[in-house]
């Protein structure tokens, strides 16, 4: 009789906090993009999808494809019926559609992930990607501060940075990878380039492989599908490559040194969970930094495991100098 | 010294860039010569690239990738082929809809097969061409002038790289030394003639669009196989147009279709390596216009410098005879 109570008692609390999920409306969600299947939006997909097991959200998923005339129709298509709490959005191909419709229901509520634009009514998952950045420029400006006693580095005392397009979000990582290695390494230099393209690998790896021409022995890529041509190329020069966005030490084992990881995942998760128990995502900006594990330099251990301890350690207190704030960054406008 | 050797670096890059255009280019010469105007040579380099990646990560061998991009090629051409020779369709709306079907299909059956983004996973070793090194390359390399040209600028390059320039002289001969080539052309400028001398038409159009999808075989493969390891959405990036204009600047032959797109390479290559370098007298020059310069150089170049460009008479036109 006891146990019966007792199960009784263990019942009615376990009722009791089960309640505010069950009482409280679904929360729905949408998010739309053309890069789902790629890089960055499957971080965020996994992220939508974490929500969507631990908290029951209604989820739906679109792809914009490459319709580009008719990206206001679908954003229209997601606001108008007012059923979804939140839709998140990727993609810079998208904003002018975006800013517009925006407009037009001025009171759903948009998650433009990885950007702020100049819209009052939407809510800006922005990543601190120049942090991420400062941390992989202090890695790279180090490595190659060691010269040619570190394997593959030569005595050109640069290093490199592909960028996709000229846009700001871009220069944001451009300008902490420069000032990281200033930082860490004074003397070494950062040649930087851009592709103008985001869908070129064959101009990647020209880029890359005329940046190791000059000298330069590390080079950090920022240019989606440009990119992969940039990794491929480290493997073709023998030399070292920075990966970007999601883990990229498979692209060219042994020559990448380290990833600069932005955490997606995080951001729409973090966002959800906040709508889920009340916490009701009000209009403005989100950063999720060093600290908050939006961004973070992920080492391959293939090359980690040959690399200077003092590297290492003096890496480590820069990450923590930056997660604490003792280390300003200056955001590129 | 030091400017001789970025000039040789830029002309080694120059070479790099100009191969995939060289090969759709010269894919495009063969077809357009025998009168079938092909807007998709881009559609079928891509389709190429894709098959090459495709099958050459699954297989791990680099000549079967190879072997796969030209069939996927090819296969494309006859689908063109069908439609602009034996239906008498526009032979532009054919060339479109390639373009099309191919650049949803890749990526759709990239996503179904390997479930990374509509890529192909990331070749390494036999499953990738590599870099050939001529002989006496290491040996020459220190002796000035000779040294960097030969070990650098014609050293160190992908044996498609080689087969794509031999491919210039091989087309010259074929298209203006040969019985073959002789009826491809007339094919092109009056195949009523062609067909009064009891020679099939359709048959010989047949034919040159086939070496049209061999050669966008090759086109393809260089990008996926030889250039970077492993197919990527849209990798083509718009090469199959640029190789058209180049065909047309070259007025449709073969020796100055190899100058245009070494010309086209080298416009690219220049804005790639000036980025960055202020130039003398001018300074610093935004990167937007570095990278527009190609583009404009190209249009001075094609307004102001090469005539009229006269395409093949009957290009363009299905072939219809007379009752």
């Amino acid at each position: 009789m006891k146990l019966f109570a007792r199960l009784m008692a263990a019942g009615v609390v376990l009722a009791a906090s089960a309640l505010p999920s069950f009482a409280a409306e679904k929360v729905h969600v949408a998010a739309i993009s053309g890069y789902f299947a790629q890089g960055f939006g499957v971080s965020i997909v996994n992220g939508l999808n974490k929500a969507k097991t631990d908290f029951g959200i209604d989820l739906k998923l679109v792809d914009t494809g490459n319709r580009a005339l008719d990206y206001e129709e679908q954003f229209a298509n997601l606001a108008k019926s007012g059923q979804y709490d939140l839709i998140f959005v990727m993609g810079w191909e998208l904003v002018d559609a975006l800013q517009k419709v925006s407009a037009q229901y001025p009171n759903q509520r948009f998650v433009f992930i990885d950007g702020v634009l100049d819209s009052k009514t939407m809510i800006y998952a922005n990543f601190a990607e120049e942090q991420g950045s400062f941390i992989a420029g202090a890695l790279a400006g180090m490595v190659e501060d060691l010269g040619p006693k570190f394997d593959k580095i030569g005595e050109g005392k640069a290093i490199g940075f592909v960028g996709g397009r000229d846009i700001p979000v871009i220069r944001n990582f451009l300008g902490g990878y420069e000032q990281g290695a200033k930082y860490a390494a004074p003397d070494v230099k950062v040649n930087s380039v851009f592709a103008g393209t985001f869908d070129d690998p064959a101009k990647g790896s020209e880029l890359a492989m005329t940046l190791y021409g000059q000298g330069a022995d590390i080079v950090y890529n920022v240019a989606g599908p440009t990119g992969e041509g940039v990794m491929q190329a480290s493997a073709t020069a023998d030399k070292y490559s920075l990966g970007v966005d999601i883990d990229m030490c498979a692209s060219a084992p042994g020559n990448v040194l380290a990833s600069m990881l932005k955490r997606g995942d995080v951001a729409v998760y973090a966002i959800i969970k906040d709508e889920v128990e009340g916490r009701k995502v009000t209009p403005g900006t989100r950063t999720f930094d060093l600290a908050s594990g939006g961004v973070e330099v992920k080492m391959c251990e293939d090359v980690a495991a040959k690399l200077p301890a003092e590297i290492k350690a003096k890496l480590e207190t820069i990450h923590k100098d930056v997660a604490d704030g003792k280390i300003k960054i200056a955001r590129a406008k | 010294m030091d400017f001789f050797l970025s000039l040789v670096a830029i002309l080694e890059s120059t070479i790099r860039l100009s191969v995939p255009l060289l090969f759709a280019a010269l894919a495009g010469l063969f077809t357009e010569r025998a009168g079938v105007f092909d807007i998709g040579l881009e559609g079928k380099m891509l389709g190429a690239a894709f098959a090459a990646g495709a099958v050459a990560a699954v297989t791990g061998s680099v000549w079967l990738g190879l072997a796969a991009g030209i069939l996927v090629s090819v296969a494309l051409s006859l689908v063109h082929g069908y439609a602009a020779i034996t239906q008498r369709g526009s032979q532009i709306v054919s060339g479109v809809a390639i373009n099309f079907i191919v650049a949803g299909a890749t990526v759709i059956l990239g996503e179904a097969w390997f479930r990374q983004g509509g890529r192909t996973p990331a070749l390494s070793g036999s499953a990738r061409f590599q870099t050939i090194d001529l002989p006496f390359a290491d040996a020459l390399r220190g002796v000035p002038i000779i040294g960097p040209i030969y070990s650098e600028l014609l050293s160190g390059h992908f044996l498609l790289t080689y087969l794509a320039f031999a491919m210039v002289p091989l087309t010259w001969w074929v298209l203006y030394r040969t019985r073959f080539g002789l009826r491809l052309r007339a094919v092109g400028e009056n195949p009523g003639a062609v067909d009064t001398a009891g020679i099939s038409v359709v048959w010989m159009r047949y034919r040159a669009v086939i070496c049209c999808g061999i050669l966008t075989g090759f086109a393809g493969a260089y990008l996926s196989l030889a250039m970077t390891a492993g197919f990527v959405k849209g990798m083509t990036a718009g090469k199959g147009y640029i190789a058209l204009a180049a065909l047309i600047f070259a007025k449709w032959r073969p020796v100055n279709v190899m100058f245009a797109c070494l010309l086209f390479g080298f416009l690219d290559a220049l804005s790639i390596r000036l980025q960055g370098n202020p130039l003398p007298l001018i300074g610093q020059v935004p990167v937007q216009f570095m990278q527009a310069l190609p583009y404009l150089l190209t249009v001075i170049l094609l307004a102001g410098f090469i005539g009229k460009a006269i395409p093949p008479k009957a290009g363009g036109v299905p072939y219809v005879k007379e009752r």
